[in-house]
């Protein structure tokens, strides 16, 4: 911990109160980053297992999400990322804690209840419906639940959501089984019971993975649509860089279990500053490139628990010293909105 | 259409024909003496010749209509000079009442323990779990032997150990079930908006297992009628004035060589309602095992 005094090189000042947490916590470093309505992650650890043999699988995790603000939380499968989202939802298996604070639009998140403000979109939209189970029926009981509203009027609602999320033949779809729909008419159902309970927050984890890239497309007009609409801050999982660089407002890299670079789009594929962020832009298939074997990054993310203790990526990081395995790196501010934890970010 | 000239293939294909025209039968059969036995629990008192308890002491053991009897008692009379048709009518209504209300009994306390323990974890699964084990190293009949032996004999103390009957075997099957179930996405996706406990087992769960519920009851049913059959037979189950499947068998013993007819008759019903539950239970789970219906596919 006494590393964590030098931290915010470029100037931004501590936040004294907060400074014990405040080596893993770019937040600080980015000082008015706290807006009402919105997300605010601090210190978000999650423990596998019970305590005295537990492992962290997500490591002081700090960020925030303002309304209407679409952030993309990218990384290799294992860097914790799902994690991350279901820790956010309040829905870790009996197995994992958290520790840390949750805040959305300014009041705490209690440990271990699902939030009410929050929903979910899922990647397999087909298995996140009940298969015995209608369309109508979903939609009818999340109102019940979330919104106590019933019998006709939830037939209402539930049409006007179906409208709203783009299904033809809304009264139809009602009476349906998922499996009689198409893989992007379910997850349109989806994103229709996420929006059913009126949430400020929407955590997509891979919500177009599964599905094709016109779909794909359609479903991410839609979730940018609802964020216009409602207002939504939306924490959107993926794997796809292509999407990140078109859709999200600000990007999130993990690895490990740890934040290691954040910032806009822009900034990322045109400045990464940090080497891992770096690989994985520089593992992007390019049209018009020169032909031969795709990039990739050796080695693998190390399993909770194992692998460097300070920067988790120094295993495989081609610019790694004596200092990556030996101190944790210091958040580098590049610019305000754009935050590396790399000891050689400043170049 | 190559394919189709293919011998060895063509062979195969009409070997599983057959198999399934076979086990179609067996289950026909099986079905139709279920609704047979089904008639005769709603409405076969109406046609019962005499009241179960009424003696004829100058009809005493007398034979079956068919082996030398008369048409007054067609399935002959017990050593009472009770008709062993009435009598057999009255006790197949009372085993069957106790396995149509037993079985869903047990389903229901064996499934909900299940659920729970899956969806507590920790000191409530290994309890369950303890409980289970120990249920299931323990013969069943000892156990309601014990109880009764030590509570005294009475109806509902009755229903409620035969109806607890494989209580273990559907907590189990329910905790395996919900334990993968509520890894699947549907379930976590419902909880995300906010069901819990166990209306997320009743709405979200239970319709998904229902199938294989189901068939380990009717492969309970056929048990449960063979506990209480036996628990009769013994002496422990229904007493002597009503009429049970197991304690007509019980009383046919002592004449098994000079009146066969007391004994047999009900043996008979207990052995053909206990093989159709059973055989409807194995047809139902080929119908259920997604193997199976793949291969049928």
């Amino acid at each position: 911990m006494s590393a964590s005094t030098g931290i915010c090189e470029s100037g931004v000042k501590l936040d004294s109160t907060e400074s014990q947490s405040s080596k893993d916590s770019p937040a600080h470093c980015a000082q008015k980053a706290v807006t009402a309505g919105s997300l605010s992650v601090r210190n978000l650890t999650v423990l596998l297992g019970k305590n005295g043999r537990s492992v962290p699988i997500v490591q002081s995790l700090s960020f925030d999400i303002k309304r209407a603000e679409m952030v993309a939380l990218v990384g290799e499968s294992g860097s914790g990322k799902s994690v991350t989202c279901r820790a956010i939802m309040g829905l870790l298996p009996g197995y994992m804690q958290r520790t840390g604070e949750l805040f959305l639009g300014g009041a705490e998140i209690p440990q271990g209840r699902v939030s009410a403000q929050t929903a979910m979109v899922f990647q397999d939209p087909v298995g996140t419906l009940n298969p015995v189970r209608t369309i109508g029926f979903h939609l009818k009981e999340v109102l019940s639940l979330r919104r106590s509203i019933r019998g006709a009027l939830a037939y209402a609602r539930a049409v006007e959501l179906l409208r709203q999320v783009g299904l033809r033949e809304p009264e139809r779809a009602m009476t349906l089984y998922p499996h009689q729909l198409s893989g992007g008419m379910n997850q349109r159902v989806g994103i229709a019971l996420a929006l059913a309970g009126n949430p400020s927050l929407l955590l997509a984890d891979e919500p177009t993975s599964s599905l094709d890239t016109t779909t794909q497309a359609q479903i991410m007009d839609l979730l940018a649509k609802v964020r216009e609409e409602a207002g939504l801050a939306i924490l959107f999982v993926t794997h796809d860089l292509g999407l990140v660089s078109q859709r999200a407002d600000r990007v999130i890299v993990m690895y490990g279990g740890q934040m290691v670079e954040s910032g806009t789009p822009r900034d990322l594929f045109e400045n990464p500053r940090h080497p891992y962020t770096a690989a994985l832009i520089a593992s992007l298939p390019r049209v018009g490139g020169e032909h031969g074997q795709l990039r990739s990054i050796p080695g693998k993310v190390p399993p909770p628990g194992e692998g460097p203790a300070f920067c988790r990526f120094a295993d495989r990081c081609s610019r790694a010293d004596e200092t990556c395995h030996a101190i944790a790196p210091p958040w580098i501010t590049i610019d305000p909105n754009h935050l590396a934890r790399c000891h050689h970010a400043a170049r | 259409m190559a394919r189709i000239d293919n011998p060895i293939l063509s062979l195969r294909v009409r070997a599983f024909g057959r198999s399934v025209a076979r086990w179609d039968t067996a289950i026909t059969l099986s079905t139709l003496w279920l609704a047979v036995c089904v008639f005769i629990l709603l409405f076969g008192v109406e046609f019962a010749p005499y009241r179960p308890t009424s003696i004829d002491l100058t009809h005493r053991l007398a034979p079956p209509a068919f082996a030398g009897g008369t048409w007054s008692h067609f399935l002959g009379t017990d050593d009472l000079g009770r008709d062993v048709l009435s009598r057999l009518i009255y006790a197949t209504r009372i085993s069957l009442l106790v396995a149509v209300i037993g079985v869903p009994l047990g389903a229901v306390i064996g499934a909900l323990i299940g659920f729970l323990a899956a969806y507590m974890r920790g000191l409530v699964d290994e309890t369950v779990t303890m409980l289970v084990d120990a249920q299931a190293a323990l013969p069943y009949m000892i156990v309601a032997l014990s109880v009764i032996a030590f509570l005294g004999n009475n109806v509902v103390l009755l229903m409620i150990i035969i109806g607890s009957y494989g209580w273990e075997r559907y907590a189990r099957l329910s905790r395996s079930l919900s334990m993968s179930l509520l890894e699947r996405g549907f379930v976590v996706a419902a909880q995300t908006y906010g069901v819990s406990g166990v209306p997320l087992f009743v709405r979200h769960i239970l319709p998904n297992a229902l199938g294989i519920f189901f068939v380990n009851m009717t492969i309970t049913f056929a048990e449960i009628m063979l506990l209480e059959s036996s628990l009769s037979f013994l002496g422990l189950g229904f007493q002597p004035p009503v009429a049970s499947l197991g304690n007509m068998i019980g009383l046919g013993r002592e004449y098994m060589l000079s009146a066969w007819w007391v004994a047999v008759f009900p043996g008979t019903v207990i052995c053909l309602t206990a093989l159709s539950a059973s055989l409807i239970g194995d047809g139902l789970r080929d119908r259920f095992d997604p193997s199976a219906r793949e291969a049928a596919r």
